[in-house]
């Protein structure tokens, strides 16, 4: 038994193709559609969506990391539990941040408001001074969490009230509810705060998991309507729209308008458009961006638009789109400067060259890195553009039509 | 290799003016020219054998009453099968990883006669003889096969009947069991001088084990009818001779489906079956004339000849799908997906009679297969001093056809189950006809020298195959010739011990209705070993390594996005292995005995491509895919106790956790098959020389589970069952 097994050790071998390259196909009649979105559905979105449930409703969980800091508040323990708790919403943030990418079906109903209540949306401005009102009036028995704007509440008003390190709050002398909060000690500050984001928290863990019941068959069964073949021609542009997330939100909102190189900042740099202002971490929600942007674009171990790409005989659309992705998150796992910082120098400096360069050359110029990255960003959304929509036969998505840059 | 088939050889000079052919010479019975056709040699033959093989002989078959193939062949190394019906009506048996689907990769034989329907032109082989007829199964792979063709990339098969006895006696085998079973045989045969004759008949069935929603009927019904006549040469005659003419009729009855389960109605009940498939029905009937000749042209040359002819008819109309919308298979696979045709396949949605999406196609698949041919084989001897050749010389011509009425009707599911919807034939999903010309040759020299026996030998192949496409009034055609080489050597290191290794080209011909782009399946088979022969203990241990250049998957019905008979290149693929056998029998001052065998398979597989195919049963395939349908492990044993009149045999078999879909890394649960053991156990008791009892129990810890998912969803083994019977010897 042992010669055999030994001599036959080893013996058959796979070739060299890597898990998530492209295979080849005859014909696009050959392409399963059908298994393209079942593999998408049950191999990237649904397991997105279960994990944001899960993270959101440990981070909702008065026992959880978010509860333990609330009873850890002034004492010994309490630093230690704050930066449990940061971790927890970081977890889930960057599971949210994939999730955008795929902003589809029940996320994207507005009637059901699901994706305001994760995030806000993104033409609206965070507003600090509705949060600290809420914290507030929170403490009231008939406080309805559902009443306040969508720019109160979410993973971005969670982020505001465990890490920003300023206690004071952000109205004006005439709100009523704030008007004796700094008189306040630190540690009741702290504690409101912190049952208020418990509010927030579980408002979020509610909306994360109807969207994935949404997508159950137990549930709402969106999985049989994303995947079924009378929808294919819808779902692909579904999808595609989806993926042009990474133009209109990723690279011009999160870096473009922030580093001056979008319309929407007429400065050398805006900082103050960051996302994540308070936790630094808009570099990582990028870099969650991406890798969802890869997963939908390749589908991991499973059919995906690289497999149908190649299936039209282009091949080479689906490997440069896959490379131009690996470029940039390459390039992210070097960044050790928060992007509000590189901001902040650049208005300072006054000069604006050396990030226009750095976008215009990312491979050869990486002076301002974050400049870089938008740089490669770029190259992803003019293959989309281009390429993409050509091959997969789509049209581009209302909200980008009119970008020219 | 040819000579050991015959177990006796008779010299001698006799007129062979035709009144010899009526001398009658009541006793003794004329000399034995050849009793059976053993491809292998027997079961003392193949220990020598320089190429792997098995020998499954009748005792093994009468054991636990075999019906099922499927379960018989567990005891082979290297065999892989996928159950589908739980009775093996249908067997879908692969050697050394070649695909089991309907037994196309493997050349099945009756008494070394091609017996697959039409194993060039569909080698799908929807006939199979009933084993239970048989004296003995012979399983032989590797440079063994290059005498079989067509199809010699994992082995060939060989089923071998029943003699005409030497005496006038008779059998009677009956047996009653689980789920209506019932089995009959009545085997009576005699002789009168050169002349002998052997009746067998067969009947059995059962009601089934499915549980249709409506009620109706699962089971199944087969009778066998064969008659053997046989004329040998009188004793003394100048060149002794034996003819035998076999004329056999088969038929089949069954209510059997491609219809499984979704995966969450199988846990529920393994053996509901849904509405929809209430009107399935099989009925088949074979008929075969063989004619088998063999003349002992001198004492070291023999001219063995066969002419043959086959029919098979087969109607299966069965559910498959709707008249449009998704295949059925899609649908079983994604319940959650497709809700509305689940419950219209339940029963629990009526069809709209202006939805064809809603209406049920039941089609009538109807085949008329024919094979005939002729075979003659020269064997030769030679010896000189210590170096003996025995050469083969073989020549065969064969035609085969088969001809495709595939026809859907539709039916609407309505409160009261399936109702026609009144428009007779819709349309035709096949109508062809395929047909093949295969002349094939081989010539083989098996030397003998001192402890070295060396087989050397190369098969050829010559098919011309055409199709005929009667929808789109295309005829296409396929011409291959190849030539098979093959080498085995075996040395007997000792007395007990030896060692044995071959290397052979596999060849599996693509098909008439392949296209022009598909090549036919080749392959490059090594295999190496040790065989132990000791008093009481015989052991093998042998390694193989498969290297195709081309995997070819091949359409069948139940296949969706592809039409039958299509075929698919798959590329390079590896597939490697160890087989393991032991047999053991302790005996004991005291007249016990305990025999033990034990066989066992560890097998790797892996693509080397990487590709999307439209073949449904590879979709996407990476390369390092494993192949579907072929466990990693899989083993037998029984062990028994025999005392006197008693005989008690305990059989476990475990089939190892295999992939339903090429891949690579963690098992899917929807993908994969679920490892399964199951325990059988034999209880034998001869109340006289002439009549022993039996008891018979399958799967008696009722192990249940998904054994396939095809061709339509979850289908369960073979619940717990028991039979009882009686053998009588006259």
């Amino acid at each position: 038994m042992a010669l055999g097994l030994t001599l036959l050790c080893a013996c058959t071998g796979g070739g060299g193709s890597g898990d998530d390259e492209a295979v080849p196909v005859a014909s696009p009649e050959q392409f399963d559609y059908f298994g393209m979105f079942v593999n998408l559905a049950d191999e990237v979105i649904v397991p997105n969506y279960r994990q944001l449930a899960t993270n959101t409703a440990a981070l909702a969980d008065p026992t959880g990391p978010l509860g333990d800091y609330c009873a850890a508040i002034d004492t010994e323990e309490e630093a230690a539990a704050l930066d449990t708790a940061r971790l927890a919403w970081r977890d889930a943030m960057g599971l949210l941040q994939e999730s955008e990418v795929h902003q589809l079906g029940p996320v994207a109903d507005e009637n059901t408001g699901l994706h305001d209540r994760l995030i806000k949306p993104a033409d609206t401005n965070f507003s600090a001074c509705g949060v600290d009102q809420s914290v507030v009036l929170g403490r009231e028995p008939d406080f309805d969490l559902s009443t306040r704007l969508v720019n109160q509440k979410g993973m971005g008003a969670l982020e505001y009230l465990l890490f920003n390190e300023s206690l004071a709050h952000n109205c004006p002398a005439q709100i009523p509810e704030t008007r004796d909060w700094n008189e306040r000690s630190e540690a009741q500050r702290k504690r409101w705060r912190c049952d208020h984001a418990l509010r927030i928290a579980a408002d979020v863990a509610e909306a994360a998991d109807a969207v994935l019941q949404a997508w159950l068959p137990e549930g709402g069964n969106y999985r049989a309507e994303f995947a079924h073949p009378d929808q294919h021609e819808a779902v692909i542009g579904l999808l595609s729209d989806g993926l042009f997330y990474i133009e209109s939100d990723v690279k011009d909102r999160k870096l473009g308008s922030v580093l001056g190189l979008h319309n929407t900042c007429s400065q050398v740099a805006c900082p103050d458009r960051v996302e994540s202002l308070w936790s630094a971490l808009s570099l990582d929600n990028i870099q969650r961006n991406l890798i969802s942007y890869r997963r939908i674009l390749t589908g991991d171990e499973g059919l995906s638009f690289d497999d149908m790409i190649a299936s039209l005989g282009l091949p080479g659309i689906a490997e440069r789109m896959v490379a131009q992705v690996d470029d940039a998150l390459a390039l992210l796992d070097t960044i050790d400067t928060p992007l509000k910082i590189q901001a902040q120098e650049l208005l300072e400096s006054g000069q604006a060259d050396g990030c226009v360069n750095s976008a215009a050359n990312p491979d050869t110029t990486q002076t301002v890195s974050a400049c870089a990255l938008h740089g490669y960003l770029k190259h992803i959304t003019d293959t989309l553009r281009t390429d993409f929509v050509t091959a997969v036969d789509v049209d581009l998505p209302d909200r980008v039509q009119s970008d020219n840059d | 290799m040819i000579d050991s088939r015959f177990s006796h050889c008779v010299v001698g000079l006799a007129a062979a003016l035709p009144l010899s052919l009526f001398a009658q010479d009541p006793t003794p019975p004329a000399p034995v020219i050849y009793e059976e056709v053993l491809v292998t040699g027997g079961k003392v033959a193949i220990r020598s054998l320089s190429g792997s093989a098995s020998f499954i002989d009748e005792e093994a078959i009468r054991k636990f009453d075999a019906t099922d193939i499927n379960e018989l062949l567990g005891q082979v190394p290297g065999v892989y099968i996928r159950f589908e019906d739980g009775y093996g009506l249908r067997p879908n048996i692969g050697v050394r990883g070649a695909t089991s689907e309907r037994s196309q990769k493997i050349t099945l034989m009756e008494d070394g006669i091609l017996i697959a329907p039409a194993p060039y032109s569909a080698p799908a082989a929807y006939y199979i003889p009933n084993v239970n007829r048989m004296t003995a199964v012979e399983v032989f792979k590797g440079a063994s096969a290059i005498e079989y063709g067509p199809h010699t990339v994992g082995g060939a098969l060989n089923m071998v009947t029943p003699r005409v006895p030497e005496y006038g006696s008779g059998e009677l085998d009956l047996a009653l069991g689980s789920e209506d079973f019932r089995k009959a045989r009545v085997v009576y045969g005699d002789r009168i001088g050169q002349f002998g004759i052997n009746v067998d008949l067969l009947h059995y069935g059962a009601s089934g084990f499915k549980q249709l929603d409506s009620g109706g009927d699962t089971g199944f019904d087969r009778n066998d009818a064969n008659l053997r006549l046989e004329w040998r040469s009188a004793e003394g005659a100048a060149l002794p001779q034996q003819m035998d003419l076999k004329i056999g009729y088969a038929d089949e009855d069954s209510d059997e489906t491609y219809l499984g389960l979704t995966d969450d109605d199988f846990a529920l009940n393994p053996d509901r079956r849904y509405i929809a498939s209430e009107l399935d029905h099989f009925t088949s009937e074979h008929r075969q004339i063989h004619l088998l000749h063999n003349i002992e042209l001198s004492d070291n040359l023999s001219l063995f000849t066969t002419v043959y002819g086959n029919r098979f008819d087969r109607s299966w109309k069965k559910y498959d799908g709707f008249l449009d919308g998704q295949p059925p298979s899609r649908v079983l696979a994604f319940p959650n997906i497709f809700v509305n045709e689940m419950a219209l396949i339940r029963g629990e949605a009526w069809s709209d009679p202006d939805d064809p999406a809603t209406i049920i196609d039941i089609t009538n698949n109807a085949r008329e297969y024919g094979s005939q041919g002729a075979e003659t084989r020269l064997s030769l001897s030679l010896t000189q001093g210590s170096l003996s050749h025995n050469l083969g010389l073989g020549l065969r011509y064969h035609h085969d056809y088969v001809e495709r009425d595939h026809q859907v009707y539709g039916y609407w599911m309505t409160e009261s189950g399936l109702v026609s919807d009144g428009a007779g034939e819709h349309y035709k999903k096949a109508l062809n006809k395929a047909q093949s010309d295969a002349w094939s040759a081989f010539l083989i020299d098996e030397i003998d020298y001192g402890n070295w026996k060396i087989n050397l030998g190369v098969r050829y192949e010559s098919i011309a195959g055409q199709l005929d496409d009667h929808l789109s009034g295309e005829r296409t055609g396929t011409d291959t010739s190849v030539a098979l080489p093959g080498v085995g050597v075996f040395y007997q290191v000792s007395e007990s011990v030896g060692l044995l290794a071959g290397v052979n080209k596999g060849f599996s011909p693509a098909g008439p209705a392949a296209g022009p782009g598909v090549d036919p399946e080749e392959s490059v088979n090594y295999e190496y070993g040790l065989r132990y022969t000791g008093e009481a203990l015989q052991a093998d241990l042998i390694g193989f390594f498969s290297d195709y250049s081309n995997l070819l998957g091949r359409c069948r019905a139940s296949d969706s996005g592809c039409a039958v008979g299509d075929e698919f290149n798959g590329g390079e693929v590896e597939i490697a292995g160890a087989e393991f056998t032991l047999a053991w029998v302790g005996a004991f001052d005291n007249g016990l005995s305990v025999p033990v065998n034990l066989a066992y398979t560890f097998t790797e597989t892996a693509f080397q491509n990487s590709f999307q195919s439209n073949f449904s049963q590879w979709g996407l395939v990476r390369a390092g895919d494993e192949l579907p349908y072929t466990p990693e492990h899989q083993g037998r044993i029984e062990a028994g106790l025999e005392y006197g009149a008693w005989a008690l045999d305990l059989a476990l078999k475990y089939i190892g956790r295999m992939r339903e879909v090429p891949g690579q890394g963690e098992y899917e649960p929807r993908t994969s098959i679920d490892a399964l053991t199951t325990l059988g156990i034999s209880a034998r008791y001869e109340m006289t020389p002439r009549l022993a009892l039996r008891l018979v129990a399958d799967n008696v810890t009722d192990e249940r589970q998904i054994v396939s998912r095809r061709p339509f969803g979850a289908r369960p083994n073979l619940p717990r069952t028991v039979r009882v019977g009686l053998n009588y010897l006259f």
